[in-house]
């Protein structure tokens, strides 16, 4: 149960990450430009809707969240860019690598 | 507030995509729509005034370059090399006559005073300040220059980007960001200067709010006064909450300095709360320097309203402040053109929440509106005498009103633009203009602009009325008739008609015309017109006077220019 909770809690701050970081990049887009927070959403790749400064913004915002939730720095810009030379990235995958830094971290 | 989105040029020596895309998102008045110089262009488009940036004409333009690429002086004193005074004033310059060059070319030009970012050489440590090569000095040089050559302009205004860096912190800027899109800020520097700007949009448009209403227990002071008296209240002397309190009351006399009114709505005993501000001796505001106050028993949204009407202002000009959330919730709801912020529990962040509050900013201040709270005192005398005598025009001639006309000059064109720009009720075309709009109008052949100043036994008013007259095909029309608000009701109204009729006449025009266009605040002054007398040839728009009828120049008002020939050389 406590584990449960563990995990839970760090949901909670792995989401309220990922929830601010959209709310920053929608504020510097047109309405319909617009991501919306789900796993499914694709950021480059196949079907992505932001752009390239989206996407720069995208990682900035999460990188800055982390920092501020959690204390450590992970560098996202590099891997997102990598891979998506070869996969779409969507804002799952991004949250499960941040899942796994994180994890590694702990 | 303007309904229509104001075009914003950004010509910027860097990516402002997230700049121009907080402007947009941003629902705070007045709506902006950006519009992004091609990138890497901002030399070209400052010079070349038919370059298809430039139309249609912005309303607002917004220069931003960083000071390495404006100066080239200024890059070498980043690098740490021996400046050239000479060379960087000769070079500063030449930028302001950039910005005044593209001043022509919108209504209003914004440019963020330049900054050292994290992309330059770290401006710090001892040597920054050294006279010969140190970079802090050189840009201080710089800027003060700048501001000296555009400062007088009245249509270049310098933003203080030093604080958006400073309120971003460890955000202000980002490596990535800038090494991947060549954007040299963090969006929370962004979000800082849009605030700036819309402010002073604002400003400049004549829609800064004119009167922060207080409350008192709590608020101007900790305590409920009631329970505690007067030498019970939390205010100064040596304790943390009463110095909170007494750096409150310094941030809102600074308020009172720059023009704005205070005003009191408080729950309260009207006697006790004036003993408290008469005699309490760390209060930094006295009774004078309130312009008028409400404190009763009574709903405070119903005394927010009467004190407004009371001092001629509409409710878009109010800002009300208290501690206490059901009140603010109670203004909301049956006042929402009043400004009610969110207000922090801790008196120690008082001072910071009015410092956020960017809905005072306007570009000029002048003597007028600092005496403006006396003068609202002396109205309160004088309304009081009028209640001493029972029939109005009796009343009217022991004011003594006079009058006074003068051209529109560079004496008093600070003042008058002011007076256009601000006054809302009493203005019957609403026509706001720029400094150089106003002085390319009035240079018109057929055009003349009058600047009338009142005085009475109780005191000078100052300038608070304008009148625009232009002359075409024998009708003299009305182009700007803008009177304040704290004069009115006193014969001004009538004796500036009479003025545009006398102008007329000796123009030997057949007719005055008068065209009101409607908004939202001016209705005060179609009733004037509606009553004024004049012939109406449209209804509620366009009202006639034929000069060959003197119209009639109130018997209690003294009009300091000789009847006949006053307009000798103004006439076109």
């Amino acid at each position: 149960m406590a584990d449960d909770e563990t995990s839970s809690q760090g949901e909670d701050r792995l989401s309220r990450v990922l929830k601010q970081a959209v709310n920053d990049v929608n504020s510097l887009l047109p309405a319909e430009q617009n991501i919306v927070l789900a796993a499914e959403t694709s950021l480059m790749g196949d079907g992505a809707r932001l752009d390239s400064m989206g996407v720069i913004n995208l990682i900035i915002a999460v990188e800055g969240g982390v920092e501020r939730e959690y204390g450590v720095h992970i560098s996202l810009m590099d891997r997102l860019i990598a891979a998506a030379s070869s996969q779409t990235v969507t804002l799952g995958g991004v949250r499960d690598l941040l899942r796994a830094e994180l994890g590694s971290q702990h | 507030m303007s309904a229509h989105r104001l075009r914003c040029l950004i010509i910027a020596d860097f990516n402002a995509a997230n700049l121009a895309g907080l402007m947009t998102n941003d629902l705070a008045p007045p709506l902006i729509e950006p519009v992004l110089a091609p990138y890497g262009q901002w030399m070209q488009v400052l010079l070349d005034a038919s370059h298809a940036c430039w139309s249609p004409r912005p309303d607002i333009t917004l220069v931003w370059v960083r000071p390495g690429n404006a100066v080239a002086c200024l890059k070498a004193a980043m690098d740490m090399r021996v400046v050239d005074y000479g060379q960087m004033a000769h070079e500063v310059d030449e930028y302001a006559a950039l910005l005044l060059g593209a001043a022509q070319r919108t209504r209003f030009l914004l440019a963020p005073a330049w900054t050292a970012t994290a992309q330059d050489q770290p401006i710090c440590g001892v040597f920054a300040w050294n006279p010969e090569r140190g970079a802090a000095h050189a840009l201080a040089r710089a800027k003060l220059r700048l501001q000296e050559r555009i400062g007088a302009s009245g249509t270049v205004f310098q933003l203080d980007a030093d604080h958006w860096l400073m309120r971003a912190e460890m955000r202000a800027s980002h490596n990535a960001l800038w090494y991947l899109s060549k954007t040299p800020f963090g969006n929370d520097v962004f979000r800082a200067a849009v605030g700036d700007i819309k402010a002073a949009a604002r400003g400049l448009l004549g829609e800064a709010r004119k009167l922060l209403v207080l409350d008192l227990d709590d608020t101007l002071w900790g305590g409920i006064l009631g329970d505690v008296g007067p030498e019970g209240i939390a205010l100064g002397g040596h304790d943390a909450r009463g110095e909170a309190f007494e750096a409150f009351q310094e941030a809102l006399r600074s308020l009172l300095n720059r023009g704005i009114l205070l005003g009191i709505v408080s729950k309260n005993d009207e006697q006790l709360a004036l003993r408290a501000i008469a005699e309490h001796p760390a209060m930094k505001l006295r009774r004078d320097d309130f312009a008028g106050w409400r404190i009763n028993w009574r709903d405070k949204a119903e005394n927010v309203a009467d004190l407004a009407a009371e001092l001629n202002l509409g409710l878009q000009s109010v800002v009300f402040i208290d501690d206490n959330p059901v009140e603010r919730d109670r203004l909301r709801s049956s006042l929402p053109e009043v400004l009610v912020p969110e207000w922090p529990s801790d008196p120690f962040l008082y001072r910071s929440a009015l410092a956020a509050l960017a809905c005072f900013d306007t570009p000029v201040v002048t003597a007028d509106d600092v005496s403006r709270s006396r003068e609202y005192n002396v109205r309160r005398e004088r309304d009081a005498s009028r209640a001493k005598v029972a029939n109005v025009e009796d009343w009217l001639l022991t004011l003594g009103t006079v009058v006074k006309v003068e051209a529109i000059g560079d004496a008093n064109r600070v003042r008058a633009l002011q007076l256009i720009n601000k006054t809302n009720q009493m203005n019957l075309r609403t026509r706001r203009l720029t400094e150089a709009e106003l002085v390319a109008w009035f240079g018109r052949p057929g055009c003349a602009g009058y600047c009338i100043s009142v005085s009475d036994r109780f005191g000078d008013s100052g300038l608070t009325g304008f009148l625009g007259l232009r002359l075409e095909n024998g009708i003299a029309d009305i182009t700007d008739y803008v009177i304040s608000c704290r004069v009115l009701g006193r014969g001004v109204e009538e004796s500036m008609v009479w003025l545009a009729s006398t102008w007329a006449r000796e123009a030997k025009a057949n007719l005055v015309r008068a065209e009101y266009l409607a908004t939202s605040k001016n209705a005060p002054c179609l009733d004037f017109w509606r009553r004024s007398g004049f012939r109406v040839e449209a209804a509620d728009r366009i009202f006639v006077w034929p000069c060959e009828t003197d119209f009639p120049r109130p018997r209690f008002v003294e009009v300091s220019a000789p009847p006949v020939g006053c307009f000798a050389g103004d006439i076109p």
